[in-house]
């Protein structure tokens, strides 16, 4: 006998008798499939989707600047994060800590200790049906006014950094909410984290333009650019049904200490231009 | 193809060969001709997404009454526009499906105290207030409204509202639905219409509830659309398509044999019988149909189907959350990065870095800008910002300089992650205020109340303008402008690889620059004015008073309103010196005896006010042009008041560049310490960025993919 044929109720093996019935049958069966092909039929069903976050500073001398949308990564009840005057609640700020994994050396991650704090910017997604995180990535420009050279420097560098070192100390994420308690953060699974990672691992381009490189209207006025790409693609992160995604990224304010974020003694989201994208893949739909 | 279709066998009736292989061989064709389409597919439509990501919105923006009766809407345009095989027949219109929003609330039943939070403004920026989530008494509509560029009579405020959803404060009191999600919306698009995402939040301000200023951070609004799977671009005129298949799509052949006239029909033979046959498909579908580009800009060997993209749109946000402001006017121009000193000519600049995934073919390019006046747009630190200026409530908001250019860019790179540096042009639009009418789309006023616009000669808020891709002259394609055929973009697996012609702005050819490198797809949108973003660094200069001995001096001006006059120590400028001239003009018949006089060069067109106002003593006050004292022109005379507080005040018409001489003299002989003030508020307040930021929206195709190693969720 042959093989089975998997697709159709019939089968017609060598001796068997193929009458009208079963003919019918089988023809029926086949022409309905391939007048209605499955999405297991197609190998090709799903699409891009993209996100794409970013914004302008002013310059980062200027001494007059907006902290929004970057918040402090940890929630108190101190004077430093809660309104004056405002009451609070009984049982105390429902998340301390709002996005995981993000410690680094030389600053109390709740930034009450005065040495330096770090600061997030988050945003949050929901899909209702499932969708694969595929790609994720993270400019952070520098030019001739965005001046952060990603490195710890001269003359007071943080204490178990030397000057000249590159930063290790931002971190990018991606955690779902727990479809349970969707409110409390410690029961995020995170998806996707780079931390730690060296900034000079990671440059925009690793190359110097040549002359005529500009060959793209308009020509932008802060010239090459440089800074951080970080990039993370083909991931296939499965997300489930109903899934609440928060994408955030955690940045360091070093009180005391030298380095990069702190160019033209500026806020740390001063120094360099911001572009952020998610790529997901969504499932072809029916009428 | 339309679906299969065969005769019932009907009982009784003898079975031939045919019976069974003419139905699998009309199947085996559609595989050949590539013929199996969309009516064959379970499910036929792809999602899309408009996804407008807002760094921040706070209580600047949504005032209300009184201080803002018109104006507490925050507004997204973008419309859907056929793509270009679909531009005459408008075919293809996408349906809404679902919409989220979602903003920060820092993990918090809180909300985020805004820069305006009292009880010290600027102190409580990003503080949490628990008391304060009654704020966020959110209302999101889509409306619809016709397209300008379709017909002349096109309003300027929207005309439908296709979706509405009100969400009350427990939404953000620790409910869990920030974000918020709403599903099953079915509502039929229009692609020849503009759609506008419409948000109040009237609670947000001070002004109605004394606790709080809040701010709503990283806003993201998506709306989910499904549209039809259709057939990719393809062939020599797509620019910058992989020259080795130029989309070309390679068919499977599935023969199916008939048995042997007056053979026996078998189950399973060499080239026939019935399991034969049907295996033959059967291994197809097992296979997987195919169609669609890989990751890199290839082709799969086989493709079975004719339709595997869909619509696509990409939204861009430049601009947004610009400084302490969270808006670029004339005021906060000497904020933005490289303009260099005042007057600030620029050009200053945005862009985004989009690192490339899976291939796509861009349509259309739009530009979104926003003229939203968040108010205050003082920073902070700088002057009062609260209470608002009361003046303007009546000050124009759009750029009135002719020389402003701004200019939007799309362009591929091969800048992140290689080893070239090239970028290829993709779309370009620059205008001036001039011009940018023929470039226009739509224009949209945020107002459903019908409070007239703030800016006279401009009544709406913001602008939808069309930025035309390259084209080759006799290749172009369709659209709202002149502007090419569509445009490919995608990574290649090799180093280089060969591309079709992409054309230029003015209609000419060339082999892409990128050579099929490309990795990111960037946007730069820059502003730049020759006589200065905020040319408000006019200066009054004393002048002109030879029996005078003062000299010249100028007052260091951050805006358009000069004041002057005041010496160290003194309230005002003592006239007892001045004296008259010989050929002076007299205001109108009322002689004077102690005349000052200043020179002022109008830093922008409008109208202009002069007064005295604050001076100790009766004035006389004239403005006038001309070389010589004796061969002045008239321009205002304004005779003051007999008592000391009868200050002069008039208004003339500026023209930009023009020096004018301005005289304050005591009247009748008055002495005291003259106070003299120019106000030319054209220009003060004018938003060349809103709160918001601008958005660059791509139109385009995208294929069907496959996640690597075949995920199956």
């Amino acid at each position: 006998m042959s093989n089975s044929l998997r697709e159709w109720r019939d089968q017609f093996a060598p001796g068997s008798t193929a009458d009208g019935n079963r003919l019918e049958r089988l023809l029926r069966d086949v022409m309905a499939r391939f007048n209605r092909l499955q999405p297991r039929d197609v190998r090709r069903r799903w699409v891009l989707n993209r996100y794409v976050w970013g914004g302008q500073q002013s310059q980062p001398y200027q001494s007059v600047q907006q902290q929004l949308p970057w918040m402090p990564i940890h929630n108190d009840l101190s004077a430093a994060r809660l309104v004056t005057g405002t009451s609070h609640p009984i049982d105390g700020v429902s998340n301390p800590f709002r996005v995981k994994g993000t410690a680094v050396p030389d600053i109390d991650p709740t930034g009450l200790l005065g040495t330096g704090q770090q600061w997030c910017v988050s945003n949050a997604l929901a899909f209702t049906r499932p969708t694969i995180l595929t790609g994720i990535s993270l400019v952070m420009a520098t030019d001739t006014d965005f001046q952060n050279s990603f490195q710890y420097t001269a003359p007071t560098p943080p204490p178990s950094r030397t000057a000249g070192d590159p930063v290790d100390d931002f971190t990018l994420t991606l955690e779902i909410d727990d479809p349970f308690n969707p409110t409390t953060r410690s029961l995020t699974a995170v998806e996707f984290q780079r931390a730690r990672l060296r900034a000079d691992a990671w440059p925009l381009t690793p190359i110097v333009p040549a002359p005529g490189w500009a060959n793209f209207a308009p020509v932008f006025p802060g010239g090459v650019p440089g800074g951080v790409l970080l990039w993370a693609d083909q991931l296939n992160i499965p997300l489930p049904r109903s899934s609440k995604a928060r994408l955030s990224l955690v940045i360091p304010e070093y009180v005391g200490y030298t380095c990069g974020w702190a160019a033209n003694s500026g806020k740390p989201w001063q120094n360099q231009r911001l572009t952020m994208t998610l790529d997901v893949l969504e499932e072809v739909m029916d009428e | 193809m339309s679906k299969f279709t065969r005769s019932t066998l009907a009982k009784g009736v003898r079975l031939t060969r045919q019976m069974f292989t003419t139905p699998l061989k009309a199947v085996g064709s559609a595989f050949q001709y590539l013929q199996m389409g969309r009516e064959n597919l379970q499910q036929p439509n792809a999602p899309f997404r408009v996804n407008v990501t807002v760094p921040l919105l706070d209580a600047r923006y949504f005032q209300v009454a009184p201080i803002r009766p018109d104006a507490n809407q925050f507004v997204v345009p973008f419309c859907l526009p056929p793509l270009q095989e679909d531009w005459d027949t408008n075919a293809n219109p996408p349906v809404l499906d679902e919409f989220m929003f979602s903003f920060d609330q820092a993990g918090e039943p809180a909300a985020i105290a805004s820069v305006l939070q009292e009880p010290t403004p600027g102190t409580q920026t990003g503080k949490l207030n628990y008391d304060g989530t009654n704020c966020y008494d959110i209302t999101i509509s889509l409306v619809e409204k016709s397209q300008m560029i379709r017909g002349a009579k096109a309003p300027w405020t929207p005309e439908r509202e296709v979706m509405s959803v009100h969400l009350t404060p427990p939404v953000f009191a620790g409910s869990g639905l920030n974000p918020f999600i709403i599903r099953d919306l079915q509502k039929a698009m229009d692609p020849t219409k503009t759609y506008c995402i419409v948000m109040t939040c009237p609670k947000m301000s001070q002004l109605l509830d004394q606790t709080n200023d809040s701010a709503m951070p990283s806003l993201v609004f998506s709306f989910r659309f499904r549209s039809p799977i259709v057939a990719r671009d393809w062939g020599g005129d797509i620019q910058n398509l992989p020259v080795s298949h130029l989309g070309t799509k390679t068919p499977e052949t599935i023969t199916i044999v008939d048995p042997a006239t007056g053979s026996t029909i078998n189950a399973e033979t060499t080239t026939s019988g019935i399991h034969t046959s049907v295996a033959k498909l059967d291994q197809r579908l097992h296979g997987k149909l195919d169609a669609g580009y890989t990751r890199d800009s290839n082709l799969p060997p086989l493709e079975h189907l004719s339709v595997e993209s869909c619509y696509d749109v990409l939204v861009v946000p430049v601009w947004g959350g610009f400084g302490a402001t969270n808006a670029l006017t004339t005021e906060t121009a000497g904020q933005a990065p490289y303009v260099g000193a005042a007057p600030f000519v620029g050009p200053t600049g945005d862009a985004r870095y989009i690192r490339l995934s899976y291939p796509f073919t861009i349509h259309h390019v739009m530009a979104v800008v926003n003229y939203q006046n968040p108010r205050h747009t003082e920073p902070y630190g700088l002057g009062a910002h609260f209470p608002p200026h009361a003046d303007r409530l009546t000050k124009p908001l759009h750029p009135s300089s002719d020389t402003l250019l701004q200019k939007v860019g799309v362009g591929i790179g091969t800048i992140m992650g290689s080893d070239e540096y090239a970028y290829q042009h993709v779309a370009y639009l620059e205008w001036l205020k001039s011009t940018k009418a023929a470039k226009t789309i739509d224009r949209i006023k945020n107002t459903v109340g019908g409070v007239d616009s703030e800016d006279a000669l401009e009544p709406w808020d913001l602008e939808l303008l069309s930025v035309p891709m390259v084209y080759r002259t006799g290749k172009e394609g369709k659209g709202f402008l002149l502007q090419g055929k569509p445009f490919f973009v995608g990574r290649s697996t090799s180093r280089t690889r060969a591309r079709t012609l992409v054309g230029t702005m003015v209609g000419g050819s060339n082999v892409p620059v990128t050579q099929g490198q490309e990795t990111m797809l960037e946007v730069r949108w820059t502003l730049e004015d020759s006589t200065g973003l905020n040319p408000a660094g006019g200066e009054l200069k004393l002048d002109h008073a030879p029996v005078d001995t003062f000299g010249t001096f100028g007052v260091p001006l951050t805006k358009h309103r000069v004041a002057l006059m005041q010496l160290p120590g003194q309230d005002g400028y003592p006239n007892n010196t001045f004296t008259m001239q010989a050929g002076e003009p007299t205001p109108l018949s009322s002689p004077g005896g102690h005349s000052g006089w200043w020179d002022w060069q109008a830093p922008a067109s409008g109208p202009a006010t002069v007064s005295t106002f604050g001076t100790d003593h009766a004035t006389l006050l004239g403005v006038y042009t001309g070389n010589a004292v004796n061969a002045l022109t008239a321009k205002l005379v304004v005779v003051g008041g007999d008592n000391p507080g009868d200050y002069c005040i008039g208004t003339f018409q500026a023209v930009q560049g023009t020096l004018y001489r301005i005289a304050v003299n005591g009247k009748a002989g008055a002495t005291g310490m003259v106070k003299l003030q120019i106000d030319q508020p054209y220009r003060q307040d004018e938003v060349l960025v809103g709160q918001g930021g601008n958005f660059v929206i791509l139109i385009g195709k995208k294929t069907l993919v496959q996640p690597q190693g075949d995920l199956e969720v």
